[in-house]
This record gives C-alpha cells, structure tokens and sequence, in this order.
C-alpha cells in the first residue's frame, strides 16, 4: 500500500514538473517577442521584407509602419498597441507566468519532501 | 448434509455472480463518466481564465485603442465597449456552465461511492456462501 503511494507521488511530481517546463517555454516565448520588438525600430521604416502568404510562401514586400503592432490577447481578440506598450505587455505576461511557473516549483518541492 | 447445502445454494450463488458482475460494470461505465466530466471541468475553466484575461487586457485599453477579432480567416475591427460586452457574456456563460458540471460531478461521484458499497456488501455475501 505505501509502495503504491509512493508511486502516486512520484507521478505527480512528473505531471507537475511537466506543467512547470511548459510554462517556463511558455515565458521564455513572451520575452523573445519582447526582445524581436526591440529591434522593431525607426531605422527599419521602408526596409523590404518578406511577408508570409502561407508556411511555405514569402512575398518581397517594404515596411510600411514600424509604430503599431497587433498584439494577441486570446480568445481571438487582437489588440493594437504601439512598440513600447506591446513590449511592456510581453514583459508582463513572462513575470506573470514565471511567477506561476514558482508557485508551481514550490509545490514540486514540497511533495519531493513528503516522499522522503 | 454438506453436499446437498451445496447444491442447493450453487443456483443461489450464480445469481448472486452476475448480479455481482452487472453491478461491476455499472461502476465501469460511472467511473468512465466521471473521468469525461473531469476533463470537461478542466476545459472549461482553462476558457475561463483565458477570457479573464482578455477581460483585463481589454479593460487597461484607452478608449481610442482599436480592437480586432479573429472570425475564421477574417480579422474585423470591434468597438473596444462591444468586445468587452462580449467578453463579459461569455465569463458568464462559462461560470454556469462549470457550476453545472459541478453539480453533476457531485451526483455522480455520489452514486460512485454507493455503487462500491453495494459490490462490496455482495462480495462479503458470496465469500459467506462459498
């Protein structure tokens, strides 16, 4: 009986250590937004780029506006903001989410003691 | 004596063995359910969340910012005030909906719990004729 607790245990360590990577890739997606935006400056007004049409088709195209960018808040919704507040958005959600991603950790560590 | 007794609750105890197994699959067939209600709940309140927290993304908008939402294939501009309407509506949908799963998974864990009492009340009577 203790055997299969300990095995309970164990499993949900894994589930939770899973939960925990994910979030952490999750955070680490925002801050890289954050970061690309960064190089989203005045200097890039006019510069050609390749616009995708599907996953495997780029089309030559010219910067056009370098000051708003549409930002994905979930469920569908978009929203415009300009450069500096969609990086404090990304910055945001990466704290939000690593902060969860600590809660979580916790409670890994707490559960790892319990089976010793 | 003995061999007549056994004969006599043989008949008794094939009966009692397939009640004993249509019970087992009833608490299959519930456990099953509980485990898709489970899964439900999850789903639901992962929406929840989400729609929270476009809620608040929403609500830290200036009054001139524009909103757009995803229709299929198609982005078309909303009015911030109507998106957050939305927004709000399906919270409340999605609250209901999880109280009512709720509601159920409580009935049904209810009935988990009786239906293992009942097998184990019939397996004690079956270990007591054999």
């Amino acid at each position: 009986q203790l055997s299969s607790l300990i095995k309970q245990i164990e499993e949900d360590i894994q589930s939770l250590t899973n939960a925990y990577n994910s979030l952490k890739s999750a955070s680490n997606k925002f801050s890289e937004a954050g970061q690309a935006l960064t190089d989203f400056n005045s200097s890039n007004e006019g510069k050609p780029i390749f616009v995708p049409l599907t996953s495997s088709l780029y089309v030559e195209g010219r910067m056009a506006n370098v000051d708003k960018v549409l930002v994905d808040i979930g469920t569908g919704y978009y929203v415009e903001k300009t450069v500096p507040a969609a990086q404090e958005y990304t910055e945001r959600r990466a704290k939000d989410i690593t902060s969860k991603a600590e809660q979580l950790q916790k409670s890994i560590e707490s559960k790892r003691r319990n089976l010793i | 004596y003995g061999v007549v007794r056994l004969h006599m609750s043989n008949p008794q105890r094939a009966a009692l063995q397939q009640q004993l197994e249509g019970e087992a699959q009833e608490f299959q067939k519930i456990s099953r359910e509980i485990e898709k209600l489970t899964l439900n709940r999850q789903k639901l309140i992962a929406q929840l969340t989400e729609n929270d927290l476009v809620k608040k993304e929403l609500s830290m908008l200036e009054d001139d910012a524009s909103v757009y939402k995803l229709i299929g294939p198609v982005l078309c501009k909303q009015d911030p005030q109507e998106a957050q309407a939305n927004v709000n509506k399906r919270i409340e949908y999605i609250t209901n909906e999880v109280k009512r799963v709720n509601t159920l998974l409580g009935d049904i864990e209810k009935k988990h719990v009786e239906k293992r009492k009942r097998i184990m009340e019939m397996q004690a009577k079956l270990q007591q004729i054999k």
